[in-house]
């Protein structure tokens, strides 16, 4: 079983999973000619699911990722992360796919995969992140709806392996939402 | 000498410091001690004038910072991020970090010349929201050298006579002897100014 930690705001799903969050062998919309989505380059704050306040960097990079370096704030702040990202448009909805780099100055190697996140910006602007609920996509997975893998145990982790063009073609649909979590951090523009 | 670079807003820091090296950090005959002053998130700007950098500073178990430098793409200059390691110290009434870089835009550090053991110093100076970063001016190093104020080798052009670069050999509690003077702080130049960043949501 994979013991990284996903740092900063993913700490408290970690604590309840106490494993990684569910990821995919292969990165969401590698079927399509998916871009960066200039909408979240930049500075965002806002709190996470505990309403601990953190900043969250979005930073367009030449090669069409975005480095996303995630700070907790406020007072006795000690966490942060940085990843990597990229951007899929499927359907209606919108992912990144976050590849973990660092985590509380230590670099992360040991990646099993993508992870999908969803998010989406309102009218007002509000910026929210969801990851997948592993027990969702676990159950999933046993019940032969999506084509994965999930380890031994409570804490066991849970691989989605689709080929891309099926990932795709799971993930633009409307019925996917329902596999992920609530929103682990929301956020407003401050720059 | 101190060559490694941090995002934006090191680099200018850090071309002056390679003109000042020193042997050991300072503070070291006397322990490094967190300032919990420098905690939060600071926003200045690159030497350029025009893109922002943020800073995060996180305070580390330690008695490390964290320093978190995050520089969003501006123009045709492109996005960076990068980490320090930090330590602070107190020598009399003045305020001095050490920083060591520690990664470069989520990876090893790129600078060929530069490893994780070099580390620059700075004197600092809190007014309100307002951090103000020094470095060693190496002119006014060099004629304290010169004058046998603390031991070191001052590098001049063959030519003009100017001062290239000095590197002060003192030992750790010559040097922070010598930088806990009360007029020490004048052997900096200011270099950038940061201003705190409300946290507040």
């Amino acid at each position: 079983m994979i013991r990284i930690k996903f740092a900063a705001t993913l700490l408290a799903v970690l604590a309840l999973a106490g494993c990684y969050p569910p990821v995919t062998t292969h990165p969401l919309g590698s079927t399509t000619n998916s871009k960066p989505d200039t909408a979240l380059a930049g500075t965002w704050k806002g709190v996470d699911t505990d309403g601990k306040p953190h900043y969250v960097h979005f930073l367009q990079q030449s090669d069409s990722t975005i480095s996303a370096v995630v700070v907790e704030s406020g007072a006795k702040a000690e966490d942060w992360f940085a990843a990597k990202l990229t951007c899929a448009k499927l359907g209606a909805n919108r992912f990144l796919n976050g590849r973990l780099e660092w985590t509380n100055d230590k670099p992360e190697h040991d990646i099993p995969g993508t992870v999908p996140v969803i998010y989406s910006i309102d009218a007002k602007g509000t910026l929210t992140l969801a990851m997948m609920d592993e027990d969702k996509v676990k159950n999933a997975v046993r019940a032969g709806k999506i084509k994965g893998t999930v380890e031994k145990g409570q804490f066991g982790d849970v691989t989605i392996t689709e080929s891309p063009a099926a990932l795709d073609k799971l993930f633009a649909s409307p019925a996917v939402t329902k596999l992920f979590a609530q929103p682990f951090l929301t956020l407003h523009r401050v720059d | 000498m101190r060559i490694a670079k941090f995002i934006a807003i090191a680099v200018a820091a850090l071309s002056l410091s390679a003109c000042v090296s020193l042997k050991e950090p300072i503070g070291t005959s006397v322990g490094f001690k967190n300032d919990p002053a420098l905690e939060g998130l600071w926003v200045g700007h690159t030497d350029k004038g025009k893109a922002i950098t943020y800073v995060h500073v996180i305070l580390n178990d330690n008695d490390t910072m964290t320093a978190i430098g995050v520089t969003p793409r501006h123009g045709d200059d492109k996005a960076a991020w990068g980490t320090l390691e930090m330590t602070t110290v107190k020598l009399g009434a003045n305020r001095y970090l050490n920083e060591r870089e520690t990664s470069d835009d989520g990876g090893p550090l790129k600078d060929a010349s530069s490893s994780p053991g070099d580390s620059a110093s700075a004197y600092y100076r809190l007014a309100g929201d307002t951090l103000t970063i020094s470095m060693l001016d190496s002119d006014k190093v060099a004629k304290e050298v010169d004058a046998g104020r603390i031991a070191g080798i001052v590098h001049r052009d063959d030519k003009s006579g100017m001062v290239q670069s000095v590197e002060v050999t003192a030992d750790g509690a010559a040097l922070d002897a010598w930088l806990a003077k009360p007029d020490a702080p004048k052997l900096f130049e200011p270099f950038m100014v940061l201003k705190r960043v409300e946290t507040g949501l």
